[in-house]
C-alpha cells in the first residue's frame, strides 16, 4: 500500500517541474497574444513592414526553439531522474536565452519574460535535486 | 484508493487548485485567440480604439499582463504555498479574477463565444474560492 518514500518524493519534485513548465508556456503564450493587440504591430504584420521580416523560415525556426518548453511539460514528468536533470537544465538554458535574446522592449514583454527566467531558474534549482539515488529504479 | 490520492496524500488539494487554474488559463487564452479571429474586433485593433473607446496604449497591456498573471502564476503557487496563505491567496485570486471577467463582459457588445467562455470562467474561479473556504488544514507534513 505504502509507496516507496523516495519514489514519492521524486513524483512531486517531478510535477513541480512540470508545472513550472506549463507556468512558463503561459506567459510565453500571453506575452505573444497581448502582442497582437498592439495596433502599429499588427499593422506592421498585415503590410508586412515589420522590422525583422517574417519569413517561412524565421516561424520554422521559431517553432523549434517553442517545441523546446512545450515537450518538457511531458518529458520532465516521464524522464528517469538522471537525464531528465540533464533535460530540464538544458532546456531550461536555451529557453532564457530565447526569451532575452529574442524579445522586444514592449512594457508586458518584458514583465513575462521576467517572470519566465524566475521560473527557468527554479527549474534549474528544482532539477539540481533530481539524482540518480533519488528513485532512479522503480 | 486511486495513485492520485496515494501520491499526493493530503496536499490533493493543492493539485485540485492547479488543475482548476490550469483549465480556466485554457479558458481565458482562447477567448482571446477567438477575439482576434473576429474579423469586427480586429478591424478595431487596427484602429486603435477598442470597445468602448478603449485606447491600446503599452500601459493598458501591461495592465492586462499583470492581470493575466495572477491565474497563471496561481497555477504554480496552489503546489508550493503552505496551506495558511496558499488558501488566502486562492480566495483573494479567485474573487479578483471572477470580478475582472464579470466586468469585461459588460465592455461593449460581448460577442456569443466570449460570454460562453466568461461563464465557464467565472463559474470555476468561484469553485476555486468555494474549495479553498472550505479546506481545512489536515496537518500538512513539514518539508
Amino acid at each position: 500500500m505504502n509507496m516507496d518514500k523516495n519514489i514519492v518524493k521524486i513524483e512531486h519534485l517531478k510535477m513541480k517541474i512540470s508545472t513550472l513548465w506549463i507556468v512558463v508556456m503561459f506567459n510565453m503564450v500571453f506575452a505573444d497574444i497581448l502582442t497582437l493587440y498592439i495596433p502599429e504591430f499588427l499593422q506592421e504584420i498585415v503590410t508586412g513592414a515589420t522590422p525583422v521580416q517574417i519569413t517561412q523560415e524565421l516561424m520554422f525556426i521559431m517553432a523549434i526553439i517553442i517545441e523546446i518548453p512545450i515537450i518538457m511539460i511531458f518529458l520532465s514528468r516521464i524522464l528517469k531522474p538522471g537525464t531528465n536533470k540533464l533535460a530540464n537544465i538544458t532546456a531550461s538554458i536555451i529557453t532564457i536565452f530565447f526569451v532575452t535574446a529574442g524579445g522586444s522592449l514592449i512594457p508586458h514583454y518584458i514583465f513575462f519574460a521576467t517572470i519566465e527566467v524566475i521560473c527557468l531558474l527554479l527549474i534549474i534549482r528544482y532539477s539540481l535535486n533530481l539524482s540518480k539515488k533519488n528513485g532512479g529504479e522503480k | 484508493m486511486n495513485t492520485f490520492k496515494q501520491l499526493f496524500g493530503k496536499e490533493y488539494v493543492k493539485v485540485k487548485l492547479s488543475l482548476l487554474w490550469l483549465f480556466v488559463m485554457l479558458n481565458y487564452i482562447y477567448a482571446d485567440i477567438l477575439t482576434l479571429m473576429d474579423s469586427s474586433v480586429l478591424k478595431e485593433i487596427l484602429s486603435g480604439v477598442i470597445g468602448a473607446g478603449i485606447q491600446v496604449t503599452p500601459g493598458f497591456l501591461l495592465a492586462g499582463a499583470i492581470l493575466m498573471e495572477i491565474p497563471i502564476a496561481m497555477i504554480i503557487l496552489s503546489l508550493l504555498l503552505k496551506y495558511k496563505i496558499n488558501r488566502w491567496a486562492n480566495i483573494i485570486a479567485g474573487i479578483i479574477k471572477t470580478l475582472a471577467v464579470f466586468a469585461s463582459m459588460f465592455v461593449g457588445t460581448p460577442a456569443l463565444y466570449y460570454i460562453f467562455f466568461g461563464i465557464i470562467e467565472i463559474f470555476t474561479t468561484l469553485y476555486i474560492v468555494k474549495i479553498a473556504w472550505t479546506w481545512q488544514n489536515s496537518g500538512e507534513s513539514k518539508k
